[in-house]
């Protein structure tokens, strides 16, 4: 089985700060997630862990499986998988912050706002993130206005995701789509927050060509 | 007390050599605790206080206790239990009031990021390596008793019931005191950094009483805020924090580069607190200590 693993740049591990050299073993000890062992994970994981790198790991002897990790006593780099590069990142926080503004859109056509819907989501197919800003801080006034406090938080996660794309990690983005799932009044899925984790593995899975099937 | 039973075998060892006047066994204890015991006392003491001799009745005290079986805890403890005892008997800890030092700011209910930063943490220069007299400097920026408790814990490496017999609280009010204090001292090497001036009288904030002493939060990464997050810096650095709490916690430091930020800092802070340069001991210290022994160690 293939797992995956996040890494800040130069392949350094983002908590441990092990620089990792390709194809080396590493030998860690009786794995216990969170305190030793290698840590990785499998393709679901992937939306928790965003960073700079992204290596394919092998691992050996038995693994230790835990919610968004899995952890075992030996591992290595193989390789680093060079689709997960900057432009990569830089159109998954855009995708996260489109996804952001269709939780928002949905609540808004749910809080019988639906001008405020169609015009948030026309802004999102036909202009650049910039524009956005602007149309869901007006929707975010006419949701409050109407007391409609719970699409007027979800378009101010448009703002905030807008604003996550220049100033903060790939990671943020993600985080703020699901979050803004996780705020919606009505949703189909049991655990909106973990339906958009997924929801961005697949993508990651896609545009990254990862022979996976996400659960 | 701890059950002598759960000495480490390196104390109890070096206990016994000690009794029978084995000089390299004093050198080696020496060696291994001058550093601690020179770091507290600096930390401790009034400015201007006699530092160097205050250290030395402590250890004078320590190796007469040894003499005379006395000993029941760890020797490192022990020993700093005796800096702060000499400290009081001469008068000379430090009563100065400090002027109250900044908390992060998070911002309040009724927003929807209630609880994340309000204002983001400056970051430090590339590189920055402290000096000793900016550590001691942020040292004594931090209410005295915290600061003991700081220096037990992070520098001595103290386990939390030997700290117990210095500071008087007990191990689960020092999980979260030292929660505290450890943003305290961040907040303190921030403005030593700034080469801002020890400020003057204020309000001494004294060591109160924790708000939570609870070992597992059951926090979420989807909904941990930046004011919980920073409160469980220390424990994650201690790997005092259960998988699912330390799972959430690192996803949220991916996705927050302040409380990256402010991580990032907290353990440089207490990296630069845990090998803080000391003064060497005097010659003559180990002469006293042979005296206080009663033989001849030379």
């Amino acid at each position: 089985m293939t797992f995956w693993k996040f890494l800040r740049g130069g392949a350094v591990s983002p908590f441990a700060g092990y620089a990792w050299e390709s194809g080396k073993w590493v030998t860690s000890g009786m794995p216990h997630p969170c305190r030793a062992g290698v840590h990785a994970c499998r393709a679901v994981d992937l939306p928790y862990w965003l960073n700079a790198e992204l290596w394919q790991f092998e691992l050996d002897g038995p693994i230790s499986r835990a919610p968004h990790k899995v952890v075992a006593a030996r591992g290595r780099a193989v390789a680093r998988v060079a689709e997960w590069d900057p432009s990569a990142a830089r159109d998954l926080a855009v995708a996260c912050a489109v996804r952001t503004a269709g939780h928002a859109a949905d609540e808004l056509a749910d809080s019988h706002l639906g001008d405020q819907a169609a015009r948030l989501a026309d802004a999102v197919t036909t202009t650049p993130p910039e524009a956005w800003a602007s149309v869901a801080q007006g929707c975010s006034e006419a949701a409050s206005a109407r007391e409609a406090p719970r699409a007027s938080r979800l378009c101010g996660y448009v703002l905030d995701a807008v604003g996550a794309l220049e100033a903060y990690p790939v990671a943020s983005s993600a985080y703020i789509a699901a979050r803004a799932a996780n705020q919606r009044s009505s949703a189909a899925e049991a655990d909106p927050y973990v339906a958009e984790r997924i929801w961005q593995a697949n993508w990651l899975a896609a545009r990254l060509g990862l022979e996976v099937t996400i659960p | 007390m701890t059950d002598p039973g759960s000495w480490p075998d390196s104390d109890r060892s070096l206990c016994d050599r000690i009794s029978r006047a084995d000089a390299a066994a004093l050198n080696e204890l020496i060696a291994r605790d001058y550093a601690a015991a020179d770091l507290l006392a600096r930390a401790a003491a009034a400015a201007g206080a006699d530092i160097g001799e205050s250290v030395a009745l402590a250890w004078q005290q320590l190796i007469g206790d040894v003499a005379r079986h006395s000993v029941t805890d760890g020797l490192r403890g022990a020993l700093l239990e005796q800096v702060i005892a000499v400290l009081d008997d001469r008068e000379l800890l430090d009563t100065t009031q400090v002027a109250v030092l900044p908390r992060p700011v998070f911002i309040p209910p009724d927003d929807s990021w209630a609880g994340w930063w309000a204002d983001d943490p400056a970051e430090w220069p590339p590189g920055s390596v402290l000096t000793q007299g900016q550590i001691l400097g942020a040292l004594r920026r931090v209410p005295v008793g915290r600061r003991v408790l700081l220096v037990l814990r992070d520098a001595a490496r103290i386990p939390a019931p030997e700290a117990q017999a210095v500071v008087r609280i007990s191990p689960a009010q020092q999980t979260a005191l030292l929660d505290e204090t450890r943003q305290d001292f961040v907040a303190a090497v921030d403005r030593e950094l700034a080469g801002d001036q020890v400020a003057g009288a204020s309000i001494a904030a004294a060591v109160d009483a924790p708000v939570s002493t609870g070992r597992r939060t059951g926090i979420q990464a989807s909904d941990v805020t930046c004011d919980v997050i920073v409160g469980l810096i220390g424990r994650w650095l201690d790997a005092d924090m259960d998988e699912s709490d330390s799972d959430a916690y690192e996803q949220h430091l991916l996705f927050c580069p302040p409380c990256l930020i402010q991580a990032g800092k907290t353990r440089l802070a207490l990296a630069a607190l845990g090998n803080a340069p000391a003064a060497r001991p005097g010659d003559d210290l180990r002469l006293r200590l042979a005296e206080s022994l009663g033989r001849d160690l030379i």
